[in-house]
Formats: C-alpha cells, sequence, structure tokens
C-alpha cells in the first residue's frame, strides 16, 4: 500500500524517541546545545514551514544545479565578464573573495545545529542547510576563482580568508563567532534569524537587480539560486527565536542586538560598497539606504514586534549610521586601496551628484573629501596612486575589526576602554558595549595595530600589504583607471558643481 | 490576533524569481488578493498584499499548463519573502503575525 506524503513526511523529518539508557542531557550537553536548556518535551511543538524530506531536497536542488550550470555555459565566461565595467567587476571580487568561504564555515555551524538542535525537524532542516552552504561556497568558487587566468586578483576569491589582511581579520572574527564559535540556538539566531533572513537578502536579491541592470546574467541568477536555498533553512531562526522568548527574553533580545549590530558592519561594507561606488552609475536603481528600507528595516521591526521584542537598543544611531558608515569605510579604503585586493573608483561629480541626492543628510560632508581627493589627483597626473594614499597605518576597532569609521566626518564615535592593564579602542558605543557584555570571548584577539606593535607584522606599509597582508603588486587594489577620468582632466575643481 | 488595519500594517507576500513560474505565481496572487501590488524590478517580482498573501496551487497550476508541486516548485523561484509562511499540499499563505 502506497502511503501519503502527509501520512510518512514526519518520520521521514521531524522524528524524535525517548532515551532509556542514556540522560537526554549526556545526549543533547548544554555545552554544545545551547541554553535555555529544556527537557525534549518542551520543543515538541517545535516546526519550521517547508516540511521537506530529503528526497524532495534532492530533486529540488537538482533543478536548481541544471539551471546555474545552463546560465554558466551561455553567460558565465570570461568573455561575458570581460564586457564589464571594472568597478562591476570589484563588486564581484568583494563578494567572491569574503562570502563564499565565509559559507564553508557555515557548512559547520549548520551541521553541529544538525546534531545537537534540539529537534528533529530543526536537526533535519539543518542537514539540508549544510549541503546548500556547501553548494554556496562550490558556485561561487567555480564561476569566479575560474576568472584568475584573465585577471589575477580573483585569486583572493579563495585567498582572502587564509591571508592576515585587514578584510580577512575583520571577516573572520566575525565569521568565526557567528558560524564556527556559536552553539545551535545562538546559531539560529544569529545566522538564521538576524543574517540571513535580514541581511542576506541585501547582498543576494538586492544586488541581483543590480546586477541584471548592469547585464551580469551570471551573477544574477548565482545569487539568486543560493538565496532560495537560504529563504528555506533560514525558516530554523523563527522558531527557535520564538521559543527562546519564552524561556529567557532577555538572552533572546541580546543576541539579537548582538549580532544585528555585527551584521550590519559587515554587509555596510560589502554591500554598501557595491552598489553605493562599484555599481557603474547608469545602471543604478536604488541606493544602499533605498535597500536597506525594502529588504532589512521595516520587515526586521514588524517581526521582532511579532515575537515580542524591542528594537535594539542602539536604533536610533544604527538609522544614523546608515548615512554615515559604509561613506567612511569607502573613502578610508579608497586611501587605503593598495591594503585589498580589488580596485576602487573615484566618484566623480556625476555620481557625487546621486549620492547627494540620495544622502541629503550626510552628503554635504563627504563632498570635501572627494574634492581634496580629485584635485590631489589633478595635481599628480595620472599613474601616481600613492600620491592619494594613506602611508601610515590606521586604527581598527577592538571589536569589529574594521577601521574607526563609525561617527560622521565631523563628530568621532570611538570610545577608549581600559581592560585589564590594555587600552582598548572601539568605533562605536555599540561595539564596546558587546565586547564588555562578553570579553572573554574577544580579549585574547588582536587588532591590526596590535600586532604591529607586538612585533608581529611590519609598521611601514609596504612591507605590512606585502609581506603580511599577501599582497603583490600585481593584486593589489588601485584606482580603477589609475585617475585617468575624463573630468578630472578638464582642470575645473572636481566637484564643485555641486 | 484579530484583522490589523492602518498604516503600520504590515505588506506581506513572496519575492520571485522573474521566470515562467514566478511570473505564474505573481499573476495567481494578483488575481486572488484584493489590493495586491506587484512591483517588477528586473531580476525579481516583489508581490505584496496587507496583513494576508494567499495562493492556492490549482491557480499557479492553470497558468503554467502543467503541475506546480509545493512546497518544491515554489522554493524554486522564491529567493526571499516578507511574512510568515504556511504552506500545504495546495495552497501557500503569507501572514503578518507569527505562527
Amino acid at each position: 500500500m502506497r502511503l501519503l506524503r502527509h501520512e510518512w513526511l514526519d518520520l521521514a523529518r521531524k522524528l524524535d524517541w525517548s532515551y532509556s539508557y542514556v540522560q537526554e542531557r549526556s545526549v543533547f550537553p548544554e555545552a554544545i546545545s545551547g541554553r535555555p536548556w529544556l527537557e525534549q518535551a518542551a520543543w515538541e511543538d517545535w516546526d519550521e514551514p517547508y516540511r521537506t524530506s530529503f528526497g524532495e531536497y534532492v530533486s529540488a536542488q537538482h533543478e536548481k544545479e541544471a539551471s546555474i550550470v545552463a546560465v554558466r555555459e551561455a553567460v558565465g565566461r570570461v568573455g561575458d565578464f570581460a564586457r564589464h565595467d571594472r568597478a562591476w567587476l570589484s563588486a564581484l571580487k568583494l563578494h567572491g573573495a569574503t562570502l563564499p568561504l565565509a559559507e564553508f564555515a557555515a557548512v559547520i555551524g549548520n551541521l553541529r545545529a544538525a546534531r545537537f538542535g534540539r529537534d528533529g525537524a530543526w536537526r533535519t532542516m539543518a542537514a539540508l542547510g549544510a549541503l546548500d552552504e556547501l553548494r554556496h561556497t562550490q558556485i561561487p568558487l567555480a564561476v569566479l576563482h575560474d576568472l584568475v587566468a584573465w585577471d589575477a586578483q580573483f585569486d583572493f576569491t579563495h585567498r582572502l580568508f587564509h591571508t592576515d589582511g585587514w578584510v580577512a581579520i575583520a571577516a573572520r572574527h566575525f565569521a568565526d563567532e557567528l558560524l564556527l564559535g556559536s552553539n545551535p540556538v545562538e546559531f539560529a539566531v544569529a545566522t538564521n534569524f538576524v543574517f540571513e533572513t535580514g541581511f542576506t537578502n541585501l547582498q543576494f536579491v538586492g544586488l541581483s537587480a543590480v546586477a541584471h541592470a548592469v547585464g551580469d546574467r551570471m551573477f544574477e541568477k548565482m545569487v539568486q539560486s543560493i538565496q532560495t536555498d537560504e529563504a528555506r533553512h533560514a525558516q530554523i531562526g523563527g522558531p527557535v527565536l520564538r521559543k527562546l522568548c519564552e524561556h529567557d527574553h532577555a538572552y533572546a533580545q541580546f543576541l539579537v542586538d548582538k549580532w544585528f549590530w555585527r551584521s550590519f558592519h559587515f554587509f555596510a561594507v560589502v554591500t554598501g560598497f557595491a552598489m553605493d561606488y562599484l555599481t557603474p552609475l547608469p545602471h543604478r536603481k536604488q541606493s544602499f539606504r533605498e535597500f536597506m528600507d525594502e529588504w532589512v528595516l521595516g520587515q526586521f521591526e514588524r517581526t521582532l514586534r511579532e515575537y515580542g521584542l524591542a528594537r535594539p537598543y542602539y536604533w536610533d544611531e544604527f538609522l544614523a549610521s546608515l548615512d554615515y558608515y559604509h561613506h567612511q569605510a569607502y573613502a578610508s579604503a579608497y586611501t587605503y586601496r593598495a591594503t585589498m585586493w580589488f580596485d576602487f573608483t573615484l566618484p566623480g561629480p556625476e555620481e557625487r551628484a546621486w549620492l547627494a541626492e540620495k544622502y541629503p543628510q550626510s552628503w554635504p560632508e563627504f563632498a570635501p573629501v572627494w574634492e581634496r581627493i580629485s584635485a590631489r589627483w589633478q595635481a599628480a597626473g595620472p599613474d601616481v596612486e600613492w600620491f592619494t594614499h594613506g602611508v601610515t597605518p590606521i586604527g581598527f576597532c577592538s571589536l569589529c575589526q574594521f577601521p574607526l569609521c563609525a561617527g560622521t566626518p565631523r563628530r568621532n564615535a570611538a570610545r577608549v576602554v581600559e581592560h585589564e592593564g590594555r587600552r582598548l579602542i572601539f568605533c562605536s558605543e555599540p561595539c564596546r558595549h558587546f565586547f564588555e557584555q562578553e570579553p572573554e570571548r574577544y580579549a585574547a584577539h588582536e587588532t591590526v595595530v596590535e600586532r604591529i606593535l607586538a612585533g608581529k607584522a611590519p609598521a611601514n606599509l609596504i612591507a605590512l600589504v606585502r609581506d603580511y597582508f599577501g599582497l603583490s603588486e600585481d593584486l593589489w587594489g588601485k584606482d580603477a583607471v589609475h585617475g585617468r577620468y575624463d573630468w578630472l582632466a578638464g582642470g575645473a575643481a572636481p566637484g564643485s558643481a555641486e | 490576533m484579530s484583522a490589523r488595519v492602518g498604516p503600520d500594517v504590515a505588506r506581506v507576500g513572496p519575492v520571485l524569481e522573474a521566470s515562467e513560474s514566478g511570473h505564474a505565481v505573481a499573476a495567481a496572487i494578483l488575481a486572488s488578493n484584493p489590493g495586491a501590488t506587484l512591483e517588477d524590478r528586473g531580476a525579481y517580482l516583489r508581490v505584496s498584499v496587507a496583513d494576508r498573501c494567499v495562493v492556492v496551487r490549482r491557480d499557479i497550476e492553470e497558468r503554467l499548463g502543467r503541475a506546480f508541486v509545493l512546497p518544491r516548485d515554489l522554493e524554486l523561484v522564491m529567493p526571499a519573502f516578507h511574512g510568515f509562511l504556511r504552506l500545504r499540499d495546495d495552497a501557500a499563505e503569507w501572514r503578518s503575525e507569527a505562527p
């Protein structure tokens, strides 16, 4: 007799049993399974909406793979990428280096939940999530690293996380805690709920619309396909968060607050750069801030309210930083571009007019920065990269490990704290706050500057970039056109049109 | 929770790949949910309805002229959604209130 789907489904995906010769606490130790530790009966009503069996998963994934292979055959080879603007290629290099290997770390986070998650349906979805994340590692590595024979900077698709560059240090600090160092409860709230339902939509769906406008069908289809997996396994997050809210409301709020702030800094750099600077102007539809509105803000607030949680305590500071943080980070990165593995564009009068329209509050404070950089390019002429480049190492945040880029050009938001005889500096109040909540988790980590002071990394910037960050001169970031902008050659003071 | 009204009401629904199946799901929703809106962003379609969005499998199949299996075929074309999702063999639903 053939069983109907609903008759066998839960046996295949939500199977739990009572233990007779071993304690439940030994099967799911709190140190690995996470807190609050609850009896199995408390998890019985746990469920997620996709309710997929392994067979159904394989069938769906097979179709997704076939579709990606077809797109790659048609429009995913060197010749297709060679048609793109160099700035857009930089957006791909940034994506390719920071995300695929982080997704590989997410395999491990998911596998931990596939064993130590507290409900059978949770464990099943986490097992599928681990397989998803393998795919999210392999597809972009195959598509983007394959371009290395044509453009050596694509080597960082594989290499970034294996170097000690400042972006690698910051990305590892974030991804290691998020994906490797968290138990299944924290992983569900941090990765599945905050990161995957909030922020990855920005980079994998929002940016797919940008790729569509640019004409990069390969990237468009690749990231959308990846996000169809994320939309499914991210559904672990809500039901875990709901259970956490019932039993330890303060801890639930803490995890949401911490991971929203940490994720924001990561995506402000990765997605903020791509949307507001590296996308060629004619193809821009919305600003990073507008994409944040569309994908994160209202939806995240409403969802928190549904679970009885408050907005993170730093919400006003966060909203203000949407107008500033990634702009400060980009200006800082442009003037230290040789410390990264992709090329940067100098926003010209038209780009600045667009940014002024999109960021009426903050742009008047950034326009003079770019006017000065433009004036220096004009004075030096093309190809003189180091005339518009910093030469001494800059300060990094003791929590997020990004440059001290919070606040505004007029208001420094950095916080200095004495911690067990060490002087720590944080880019912002929330970074200080989250460090002080769990200092044992972070205190042993050294920022780039601390490594230099300890003699572990060279202080000379060229030696630091070459010997410590792993960037030779042919790889390190330059101005995308080496200062040869038509608008710069004219001689009029750039940016004065505004 | 009771029905919600007013400017703060959540708009819920799927974000769909701009493919044949994605367009069929969007069209089925637009036809059966009063007040449903569609934003075409080139790479994706955002369909949204105030408070509650429902799509019946049969309506999608009629538009496509072939079988549309839930949850599998919806997953293939849905990279994201707003609201809380409920899936049955014969329908999909997005609601503003948590289950």
